[in-house]
């Protein structure tokens, strides 16, 4: 109710714009709003009150309570009391922050080898059936699908590896601000993880609509060192699809869970400044339905 | 022999500069140094070698291009062992640092999917030379190519003449034009900005003369002056150092603003041209360099060199001579800093200056050497002053100053030089490392050769976390005196207060991994961070509370330096807030590296730091100079800088919360092809530009106010406020030595603290009591109670 109030009534913006990101975001985001009204409310009226109600003016007789003079240390004037309150309830206040924010943790970094909602990964053709789970304030899924992002000086490479499947997963091109870009198309309802390297220095996709980012760290194998046309992190399997040519953590890539929930489609950009072109590498993300 | 020091000094620099000449040619890898890709590896496909036999040649050039003009290019080769009859001849990597590749045939292709590197094709394998088109960039600035070249003999493998290759550099300059129209030359931004440095700079020097003219309009002459100038800059007097630091402090934060003003006209719209996206990074890199390096800390120090030894009640600083030494390191730092602008490459790697780009020989700038052997120059010069602080605070105090009775502005200068000391030196490692990077061709940071950029940003943000605390605690002992002072009461809770302060000190070294949520980090380490973090807002809520308690029951009086601190109050609470949303990781995800943050911190370092630098100088000017500033402009410059200062970096939260990142030449507006910014976006930015303009302009009031006063002011007497510690006891301005008199080795007449609080100082505390009553009675007769 009080949630509801602030957001639509008091500030009708957050209603909209903030909703834009993940419920996960949202959430949180309503949660601290209102605690920070509270607090910043809490802390303006007393200011506001204290700096009126004890004005003076210049030349006013004023009671020394404190023996103020000068070259002389003043009376101390404490209150034990109050000054362990509000050591105590910031701290619980805090406590209670941090809880809140501990619960999400696990959809932004569960392990892809354990069980951290999302499931094992797709079997082929096996779809992820994502949705929201409220208990767990989280999305929950049978499996996810991984998927590659090469970043470099100035641009993005993706490949849907094993799950380039028409709907489910395409790499193309868009033109973006009249630049040429790559394009990522992928599935509502479907999990995926991306596994990323740098061909050069540390760059960083922000998904703007999921509200994720993550740096991407140089990888050795973002290089065709064994002269088979194919970046050394990926092969070419027996049935003709691309793979990872190894486990994710050995081949020394960063990831990052994409849960698309929504029809769409966004600018991907590069958050993390890797020089002349940052502002420029640009890609774009569709989701559809 | 006998070698005199003079000739060992003179042999020890020969060999330094002989290592540093020869050093860029060593290669501490067998492939070479530097990053992986063709551009600085070299080609190493097939085995090959360099060798100059091999020549590269691009045809088509013209000899200045036109913007968004499409030029044919023959790209060729000669010499090696490609000979007609091999089954492949060779092929080619050609790189441009700008514009747009097209193949015109099958031969070539665009090369790692990007549009400014192209490749031979498979039948392209086949040719010595290869034409394609390539299209001029839209804005005039030059464009870099690097061509490759390989010479293969075609079996494959390499026996007999083996496969060679070779590179070939090309720059190519703009015209500044569009074919068939003459377009007026834009400013140049970095001659506008050396333009306003050298303005400045003479406003102070004419400013400067003007004061010592009117000290003595009759006495005024080059005799006079020569020794009054020669003073100031061999003085070692604390207050005069101490206005060394201030002026040197207060003019870079108008260079500072005035990078910042350049920035904000860039995003004044979306897709301006204002700055280059090149000038825009170097722009955004020297703003944060700048205003953190050098305008927060020397006001800091320029305030400490000038408060400290009068609140202690010393003469001066424990090692004067090292403090002057601190001080002119400061100035030799900035310009080592700015050199790379006044060459055309600045430095261009943000403030945080990360790795592995900040050791990128190709595309990063020269500029980069010169802002980490600046800032090399700064960091010698935190450690001196931290020494010679830390060292006057714990030696030189009055009798009867106890550590808990030091005023609270010497506390947070002792807290924040205890910060900075411990923390300051692995940033020193950090800029050393990368220093030898790029100048002696070490691998530190070297991805290819197994060095790890992570490693730079635990060593910066290790230092860089801290330091955030290092400028914002002083702060925190300004508001302390102004308020306590403008109430006419002692502060609240004057313990909890340096507990706090303490206590934020010793938190701030266990936080820095929040600003590396997303950088791969173990997410335990993460959680952890995330708690620790939050835990800063403990120490800060006490001091806020406590701050607001010391009105209570006062006497609040407003004068210009309240007005400051009760601003200061409100805007260091909401930048406070804001930064409470960072450690919740879920939101991080989101947050970093957007406006979010850029508004987060600009209400700590200017809603916090610059506020209470205001508060300071309208509180202690009358104590420096002898004169009262005029309290009407006082109160107009706080009005005027208060709400426009509020209109800049307030609209940033929304901005970041949408989707706008920082350190991005521009910003895109969603249109039917894409998504990104709502309409209004634009509207914000231009609002905040407008805001930026005025906030800058409003700090003027503040300038003028002090010459003004400077020249016709009231006489201002010792203790113009009311306050209790030594600094009020002193004439305005004090004399030198500030306190006593210095005779035959020994000090006299220095002052004496008193304790309002003897009665309470002589009772044991409520930890002592219950304590004692543990204790075994000690007369020995009575019987101990089990």
């Amino acid at each position: 109710m009080v949630l509801t109030l602030m957001r639509v009534r008091l500030f009708p913006y957050l209603g909209d714009r903030m909703a834009g990101i993940t419920p996960l975001f949202d959430n949180l985001w309503n949660e601290y709003i209102i605690w920070s009204f509270l607090v910043g409310g809490f802390t303006f009226i007393w200011l506001y009150h204290h700096s009126l109600w004890y004005k003076s003016e210049e030349g006013e007789d004023w009671d020394n309570k404190d023996g103020i003079e000068v070259g002389v240390f003043p009376k101390h004037y404490d209150n034990f009391t109050l000054e362990i309150a509000w050591t105590v309830l910031p701290f619980f206040l805090i406590v209670y922050l941090a809880l809140i924010s501990w619960g999400p943790l696990d959809a932004i970094w569960s392990s892809a080898e354990a069980d951290g909602g999302y499931g094992a990964e797709c079997a082929p053709g096996e779809m992820s059936n994502m949705t929201w789970s409220e208990a767990e304030g989280r999305y929950v899924a049978d499996c996810y699908h991984v998927i590659y992002i090469e970043a470099y000086q100035w641009g993005w490479n993706f490949d849907c590896l094993e799950v380039a499947v028409p709907d489910l997963c395409e790499v193309g091109t868009a033109v973006i601000d009249g630049t040429p870009a790559a394009s990522l198309t992928l599935k509502q309802g479907e999990v995926y993880l991306a596994a990323m390297g740098s061909a050069d220095v540390t760059h960083a996709p922000w998904f703007v609509s999921w509200g994720v980012k993550e740096d991407v760290l140089y990888a050795p194998g973002t290089m065709d060192l064994n002269g088979d046309g194919l970046s050394d992190n990926m092969v070419l399997t027996e049935n003709g699809e691309y793979a990872l040519s190894g486990p994710i953590g050995e081949l020394g890539l960063t990831t990052v869970w994409l849960p698309a929930d929504n029809v769409e489609n966004f600018l991907l950009l590069c958050t993390e400044y890797c020089g002349d072109n940052h502002a420029y590498m640009l890609a774009q993300i569709n989701v559809n339905a | 022999m006998k070698i005199h020091n003079s000739n060992r000094a003179i042999a020890a620099l020969a060999v330094m500069a002989g290592v540093l000449l020869l050093a860029p040619l060593v290669s501490s890898l067998p492939t070479g140094i530097g990053g992986t890709s063709i551009q600085t590896a070299g080609c190493n496909c097939h085995n090959g070698v360099s060798d100059s036999s091999v020549v590269a040649d691009i045809q088509g050039f013209p000899e200045q291009y036109n913007a968004s003009e499409t030029y044919s290019l023959s790209i060729s080769f000669t010499g090696g062992p490609a000979q007609a009859g091999n089954a492949n001849l060779g092929g080619f990597n050609l790189w441009a640092s700008d514009g747009v590749f097209t193949p015109t045939d099958g031969l070539t292709q665009l090369w790692g999917g990007s549009v400014t590197e192209v490749a031979h094709t498979e039948a392209g394998n086949d040719y010595t030379s290869w034409v394609l088109d390539w299209t001029a960039p839209e804005s005039g600035k030059d464009v870099d190519f690097i061509l490759h070249v390989n010479s293969v003999n075609g079996d494959g493998v390499q026996t007999g003449q083996i496969d060679q290759w070779n590179r070939a550099d090309y720059t190519l300059q703009s015209s500044f034009g569009i074919i068939g129209e003459v377009i007026p030359e834009a400013p140049e931004p970095f001659v506008v900005l050396a333009t306003l440095i050298l303005i400045t700079l003479a406003l102070v020097a004419i400013t400067i003369l003007y004061g010592f003219y009117r000290s003595d309009p009759d006495g005024f002459s080059w005799e006079t002056f020569s020794p009054w100038i020669a003073g100031w800059l061999t003085t070692t007097d604390h207050k005069r150092v101490g206005t060394l630091y201030f002026l040197a402090g207060l003019f870079f934060l108008g260079i500072g603003g005035i990078m910042a003003l350049f920035i904000r006209v860039q995003l004044a719209t979306p897709g301006n041209d204002f700055l280059t996206q090149d000038q825009y990074n170097q722009f955004f890199t020297l703003h944060g360099t700048t205003m953190i390096f050098l305008a927060a800390m020397p006001l800091i120090n320029g305030f400490a060199n000038w408060m400290v030894p009068l609140q202690i009640g010393a003469p001066d600083l424990a090692m004067p001579r090292l403090n002057a030494m601190s001080f002119w390191l400061q100035p030799v730092g900035a310009l080592l800093i700015f050199t790379g602008v006044f060459s055309g490459q600045g430095a261009d790697t943000g403030w945080t200056g990360y790795a592995p780009y900040v050791v990128d020989m190709v595309n990063g700038h020269d500029g980069n050497t010169f802002w980490a052997a600046g800032q090399i120059m700064l960091v010698a010069s935190s450690t001196l002053t931290g020494i010679n602080f830390l060292t006057t605070i714990a030696v030189m105090r009055a009798d009867g100053m106890g550590w808990m009775q030091m005023p609270l502005f010497t506390w947070s200068i002792l807290v924040a030089n205890l910060m900075l000391f411990l923390s300051i030196p692995a940033f020193g490692v950090g800029l050393i490392q990368v220093y030898l990077d790029r100048v002696v061709g070490t691998a530190f940071y070297d991805v290819g050769a197994g060095g790890d950029p992570l490693l730079w940003s635990h060593l910066f943000w290790y230092f860089g976390h801290p330091e955030v605390y290092v400028v914002i605690v002083p702060a925190f002992g300004v508001i302390s005196e102004v308020l306590a002072t403008s109430s006419r009461r002692s502060i609240f809770g004057y313990r909890s207060m340096v507990f706090a302060m303490a206590g934020i000190g010793v938190v701030a070294f266990i936080v820095y991994g929040h600003h590396m949520f997303t950088s791969g980090m173990s997410p335990v380490l993460r959680f952890v961070t995330m708690v620790t973090t939050m835990l800063v807002a403990v120490p800060t809520g006490i001091k806020i509370f406590n701050w607001l308690k010391t009105m209570h029951g006062g006497s609040l009086v407003y004068r210009t330096h309240t007005l400051w601190s009760l601003g200061f109050l409100v805007t260091f609470t909401l930048g406070g807030i804001s930064g409470m949303f960072f450690p919740s990781i879920a939101m991080d995800t989101h947050l970093h590296e957007s406006y979010f943050v850029v508004a987060h911190f600009h209400y700590v370092l200017v809603g916090g730091t610059v506020f209470g630098f205001f508060a300071a100088i309208y509180y202690w000017y009358p104590k420096m100079t002898g004169r009262m500033m005029d309290e009407r402009l006082g109160t107009l410059h706080f009005l005027t800088a208060f709400i426009s200062y509020n209109g800049v970096f307030w609209p940033m939260h929304r901005l970041g919360v949408w989707g706008m990142a920082r350190r991005h030449h521009t910003y895109f507006i969603s249109t039917d092809d894409f998504s990104n910014l709502p309409p209004e976006a634009a509207d914000w930015n231009l609002f905040i530009s407008v805001s930026a303009f005025l906030f800058f302009l409003s700090n003027f009031i503040m300038v003028a106010n002090m010459v003004i006063s400077y020249l016709r002011g009231s006489k201002a007497p010792a203790d113009p406020w009311g306050g209790w510690s030594f600094e009020w006891m002193t004439a305005s301005p004090p004399p030198t030595p500030s306190f006593g008199r210095y005779e035959e080795g020994v000090w006299y007449d220095l002052p004496k603290l008193r304790d309002a609080n003897e009665h309470v100082t002589a009772e044991p505390g409520r930890f002592a009591k219950w304590f004692n009553r543990l204790m075994v009675p000690d007369d020995g007769n009575e019987e101990v109670a089990h």
